[in-house]
């Protein structure tokens, strides 16, 4: 699963999610995106769920680009613990993902398939999303 | 090659773009050529009408409201909303006929089937493409033509021919698109650990 190689600071101060997301909101690098509409956390175990999902419908051919990286730490006391104790240990690892941040973009296949890829990787994602296209001029819509 | 359309613009007070948006209206604004930038509103209904018949990369005529003259603009920038997708912005450059300009064109490839039918896989590297010109010859695309192409051959910069005054201002040795094997991937084989953001992998 994604997770940084080493970071300065273990454990993180859980931020906000206010506003959209400013970058990343084209398809940049392959033709079909899938965007999100909602901010959440995405784990990196939501990732490699959606990850799977569509290199299993696309089989063979095609390009896939995962735009979002789990660089967040998110902490967890053990069960049964009584509170206080200083800060709990790293659980898992998290992207933060606000409206309108493309997560994953493929390419080299059919408009058919790749909608239907992102449609079965959307199911992993705790977010609604939407997919985008690449139109003639090179932009996304 | 580019022809002349018309959109009209009236003059803005700036600071307040949100208000015109709420009324309809696109803020813009108008720089280059010697010109002081000055703030516009466009209509929103004419604007998007216009968009959506390629007038993105048009020379077109601009006319503000209480000018004679009607200026010679492109279209430099254009902001979206990233949910909504709505144009919330409009850079327009001014231009004259004797200047050249830099400008993006889109690449449109000729030939995907060819590749397909011989069992590469077409990556695109570059989807748009920077240019010099004059504003008369601004094109509205570039062809480029893939058919020729095999497995692990590429295409760069400078095979790619566009006519006119028309000069290509990117590195002629940068890669515009590779056809690659396709290669049959384990999907259950896991992501390495520390793999960055917006880095690729095979399907």
């Amino acid at each position: 699963m994604l997770m940084p190689k080493r970071v300065k600071y273990r454990r993180q101060h859980r931020g906000h999610r206010r506003g959209v997301a400013h970058d990343g909101c084209n398809v940049s690098f392959g033709d079909f995106g899938l965007q999100a509409l909602e901010a959440a956390w995405i784990s990196d175990r939501q990732i490699e769920a959606a990850r799977v999902a569509l290199t299993r419908s696309v089989r063979r051919g095609g390009k896939l680009w995962i735009t979002i990286f789990p660089d967040k730490s998110v902490s967890k006391k053990p069960a049964e613990t009584r509170m206080g104790s200083g800060k709990g240990l790293p659980d898992h690892w998290v992207a933060v993902v606000k409206p309108g941040r493309i997560m994953f973009e493929m390419a080299g296949v059919s408009e058919d398939a790749a909608r239907e890829a992102m449609r079965l990787a959307s199911h992993k994602l705790p977010i609604r999303t939407r997919f985008l296209k690449r139109d003639q001029d090179g932009d996304a819509q | 090659m580019a022809s002349n359309f018309k959109l009209n613009a009236a003059a803005r007070e700036a600071g307040h773009p949100r208000r015109d948006r709420a009324h309809g209206f696109v803020p813009a604004i108008v720089y280059g050529h010697g010109v002081s930038p000055m703030p516009l509103r466009v209509e929103g209904h004419a604007l998007g009408a216009f968009l959506a018949h390629g007038g993105a990369r048009h020379l077109l005529d601009l006319a503000v409201e209480g000018e004679t003259e009607p200026r010679s603009v492109v279209i430099k920038e254009i902001q979206h909303d990233p949910v909504t997708r709505n144009v919330v912005h409009v850079d327009f450059q001014a231009v004259s006929a004797r200047e050249r300009i830099h400008a993006e064109v889109p690449l449109h490839f000729v030939g995907e089937e060819d590749v397909v039918r011989t069992g590469g896989v077409l990556e695109i590297v570059i989807h748009q493409l920077r240019i010099s010109c004059l504003p008369g010859d601004l094109p509205d695309h570039a062809e480029v033509d893939v058919s020729g192409l095999s497995v692990g051959r590429s295409l760069l910069v400078q095979d790619v021919r566009m006519g006119g005054s028309v000069s290509i201002v990117n590195d002629p040795e940068e890669v515009v698109v590779h056809v690659s094997a396709p290669r049959a991937v384990d999907p259950d084989a896991g992501t390495p650990a520390g793999q960055a953001a917006g880095h690729d992998s095979k399907a």
